[in-house]
């Protein structure tokens, strides 16, 4: 199944797969890009039925660089979270 | 010589013509037949012996019928019967989910006996004698569900009694591996994710 839960911190959602049965893996992928600082959230798993059993963990994902070059380009992201793809001039 | 004392006339004494009624004033839980003689004596005259047999209880064997062993096992579980077999046999039930190991003896009228085999000095020929057969070292039940088996102990007879042993459900398991990822900040432009490993016994959400 997939399920998605959104982020506390800015735009978007932690989109995890999973199957929820006995032994497993979860994978935590997102669906937009983090143009803002560091963000965490805590998830939670948790068994079903009577007397349950929980385990918190934690999905972080890191800010965007301030400026950052790519293998051609070279951009710079703003306090408001725009990126800005800066031109050299000729 | 006296009767035994489990006969009970409803006289002792008398004159002339009568009657004496005999009673058992206890059962005869052996398989064999018991008798005893009653001695009339009166002056005068030669004794007169007179046998009375009490007939043998059929061979039989019983078991409890359930016990019980906690979540986090046991060290000893000892399930107890009673019988009059000059032999019992113990076996397990097919089917089982507890996991058991056989005791190679158990105990009959005090004394160890190795299963399937004859009791020393066949106790159960004169009275029926208790037994206790104990299973060691039953293990955690580490999954969530009850488990089952049957203990089915047979008499020389061949017949046959059982005790179902359950072992009650186990708590549920979870542990989530790493305790923390973490995703670039572009994970999603570049299709890049993170994996948790999830070890459990059961059903499980994330939330």
């Amino acid at each position: 199944m997939v399920k998605t839960i959104p982020w506390n911190d800015g735009n978007g959602n932690i989109v995890l797969t999973y199957t929820g049965e006995g032994n497993a893996t979860v994978t935590v992928e997102t669906d937009t890009d983090n143009l803002g600082e560091d963000r965490s959230q805590v998830l939670t798993f948790k068994t079903t039925g009577a007397n349950p059993a929980t385990v918190e963990v934690t999905v972080t994902q890191e800010a965007c660089p301030y400026n950052f070059r790519t293998a051609d380009e070279y951009f710079v992201r703003t306090s408001d979270g725009y990126i800005i793809n800066v031109q050299e001039e000729e | 010589m006296a009767y035994a004392s489990w006969l009970v006339p409803s006289k002792v004494s008398g004159s002339g013509n009568d009657t004496v009624n005999v009673t058992a004033g206890s059962n005869n839980t052996g398989r064999n037949a018991r008798t005893t003689n009653m001695t009339f004596k009166a002056a005068n005259c030669e004794d007169v012996v007179r046998a009375v047999s009490q007939a043998g209880k059929p061979e039989f064997v019983t078991i409890q019928s359930t016990a019980s062993v906690a979540k986090g096992g046991v060290a000893t579980l000892t399930i107890t019967g009673t019988s009059n077999s000059s032999k019992l046999t113990f076996s397990l039930g097919s089917g089982a989910t507890l996991s058991l190991t056989l005791p190679s003896s158990y105990t009959a009228n005090g004394l160890s006996t190795n299963n399937g085999t004859a009791i020393t000095g066949d106790p159960g020929a004169t009275q029926e004698y208790s037994y206790s057969i104990a299973f060691t070292s039953i293990g955690e039940n580490t999954t969530i569900s009850a488990l089952t088996a049957q203990l089915i102990v047979t008499d020389n007879a061949g017949n046959t009694a059982t005790c179902a042993i359950t072992q009650a459900a186990g708590d549920a398991t979870l542990s989530v591996t790493p305790a923390s990822v973490q995703l670039d900040w572009n994970a999603y432009s570049e299709s890049a994710s993170a994996t948790f490993t999830v070890t459990s016994n059961t059903n499980w959400s994330v939330e």
